[in-house]
């Protein structure tokens, strides 16, 4: 959402998202490949699925990610393209939701 | 310099005069006929049948004597599904207990959205289907009903997630006329469309 509140127990936070700081290595994977399964969030699980954006290059990635990083009150560490794109190496080919 | 004052006071009057007036009641949207008797014959939700998120049979029937807000969705949607959600979940929560209004939200990929999917949707929304109806069903009578919701769904391999549709927010009134509708991703539309539920909640 547009405040990085998430839906419910439907869609998890950005804003203050304990996974964010815990887990950045998985970022750039989900934004670009989408998610299926469980996934916790600052204690809570959700499971809707999410949809990845192909399209979207490393260095959109980078800024992504470093737009979250900073936004609604979220203060993490400004991340290198060069790293993004570490990160990014053992991503699966980007699957589609169906 | 005198012809402005005189616009200024004409301006003054007439917004003078409109305060007066009783707010406007909602039109019924949409095309009309005339039948074989010279009556009107406005735009009506159509007969249709589907199935909830418990199993439920959700037909015309379900909504009888109330007024309902229908939309399009699908659970995998990545583009504006998530924005429509929170507002319906925002007419949801400001309605919760008026027993006069009703929730109908649409798969439009039925075929993945089965009845225990939007079971599980349902519940980590927090909502219950004795207020807000998820549905499923026949794709192609879903789609069909779309545009008697003045909205659209269709299968699209290109759009993201796979399928398209419109994110109308839709005000349907016990006669099964459209009443209003808004954009589901604006919540400043939003806002405007629920003065026109409270509205069509006070009609006699």
């Amino acid at each position: 959402m547009a405040d990085g509140t998430g839906l419910k127990g439907l869609i998890p936070p950005l804003a203050g998202a304990d996974f964010l700081k815990n887990s950045p290595e998985a970022v750039p994977c989900i934004i670009r490949a989408g998610y299926k399964g469980k996934m916790t969030v600052n204690g809570q699980v959700y499971e809707t699925e999410m949809a990845g954006i192909v399209k979207l290059s490393d260095f959109e990635i980078t800024n992504i990610i470093n737009y979250i990083h900073t936004a609604w009150g979220n203060d993490l560490p400004i991340v290198q393209l060069q790293q993004v794109r570490e990160w990014l190496e053992p991503c699966e080919k980007a699957v589609k939701p169906f | 310099m005198r012809g402005f004052v005189f616009f200024c006071s004409l301006a003054m009057f007439f917004n003078a005069c409109q305060t007066n007036f009783e707010p406007q009641a909602l039109p019924i949207l949409g095309n009309r006929d005339v039948g074989p008797s010279g009556d009107t014959i406005y735009h009506q939700i159509r007969d249709f049948s589907f199935i909830d998120q418990d199993s439920q049979v959700v037909n015309n029937a379900t909504f009888a004597g109330k007024a309902y807000v229908a939309d399009f969705f699908f659970i995998a949607c990545p583009t504006i599904c998530p924005k429509t959600s929170k507002q319906m979940l925002r007419i949801h929560d400001h309605f919760k207990t008026e027993p006069n209004l009703l929730l109908l939200a649409h798969s439009v990929a039925p075929k993945y959205d089965t009845v225990a999917a939007l079971n599980r949707y349902a519940r980590n929304l927090g909502v219950g289907s004795s207020k807000w109806h998820f549905v499923t069903g026949e794709q192609a009578k879903i789609y069909d009903i779309a545009g008697d919701y003045f909205s659209i769904a269709q299968e699209d391999p290109t759009a993201p997630g796979g399928f398209d549709h419109s994110g109308r927010l839709i005000l349907v009134d016990k006669n099964r006329h459209v009443r209003s509708f808004c954009d589901g991703t604006d919540p400043e539309d939003v806002d405007r469309f629920m003065r026109d539920i409270e509205k069509l909640l006070n009609e006699k």
